[in-house]
């Protein structure tokens, strides 16, 4: 195999004909797509954090309400937070493509849901709130984390 | 004596030059201009991505990321991976440029008639 002639476009294009040319461009083009599909992974990673923070917002409102409880209980669900968000980062930053539609492009959903996160818990800890309450916030809080995971997914499609 | 018209081969006043002058020498061979394709497609890939998408062995990725790092067109970097090195590829913006480029190029070629 001559050192202009390789496995990944199959012809030589130092001395390029529209034939070849439009052969390298088909095959550059499947590389950037497989590439790109390659990233998905933040789909599902966007979407698990989404619903995490919702079980998040539903563990800590329907938590005992007494002083002593709600401390151990804080402390207990922060901890299996701590461990699951370690391993999404630790998965996360092992994946062999980082896309380019990944962090930057979507902050808006990350910092949306961490807003909605952090207004539940001000708002509604210590309250006593209603159960149902706690649900409408846990479903609530995901929404721009999801929708974002929502839109890169359209984007890769 | 004075010319009535232009030399026999000459180009018209208004004729474009070819398409292949815009092409970029360094990715004329396919395997860099296939590490562009993917890197441009991403922020950053590992190493082993790139050599089982492209179907090339270690050491002619290495050679040719190599020349494409020298142009400044990728930037290569080590992280420790527990006992294990993990290399990634990143792109770069005068690498995403050049891509462009030769792919704009590559395309008036094939669309020349």
């Amino acid at each position: 195999m001559s050192d202009d002639m390789t496995a990944a476009t199959g012809t030589t294009i130092g001395d390029t004909s529209r034939g070849t040319a439009a052969d390298a461009l088909r095959r550059a083009d499947d590389l950037g797509m497989r590439t790109r599909q390659a990233s998905r992974w933040y789909v599902r990673y966007m979407a698990v954090f989404g619903v995490g923070f919702g079980l998040m917002t539903l563990l800590l409102g329907l938590g005992p309400q007494d002083a002593t409880g709600v401390v151990w209980w804080t402390v207990a669900v922060l901890v299996v937070w701590g461990l699951f968000v370690a391993a999404m980062v630790l998965w996360a930053v092992r994946r062999p493509v980082q896309g380019i539609l990944c962090g930057r492009n979507y902050v808006p959903g990350w910092v949306g849901t961490g807003a909605l996160y952090a207004a539940a818990l001000f708002g509604g800890l210590g309250r006593d709130l209603p159960v149902w309450a706690w649900v409408l916030m846990a479903l609530v809080v995901p929404v721009p984390l999801v929708a974002y995971a929502v839109r890169v997914h359209r984007s890769l499609a | 004596m004075s010319p009535t018209g232009p030399p026999t081969g000459a180009l018209p006043s208004d004729a474009r030059p070819h398409p292949r002058h815009d092409l970029e020498p360094l990715l004329l061979h396919g395997v860099r201009f296939s590490v562009l394709a993917v890197t441009a497609a991403a922020d950053k890939v590992a190493f082993a991505y790139v050599r089982d998408a492209l179907q090339v062995s270690d050491s002619v990725l290495s050679k040719q990321l190599t020349a494409l790092e020298e142009a400044g067109y990728v930037r290569i970097d080590k992280v420790a991976d527990g006992r294990r090195a993990r290399t990634w590829v990143h792109g770069t913006d005068k690498g995403r440029a050049a891509f462009r480029r030769h792919r704009e190029a590559l395309a008036a070629i094939a669309d020349r008639v």
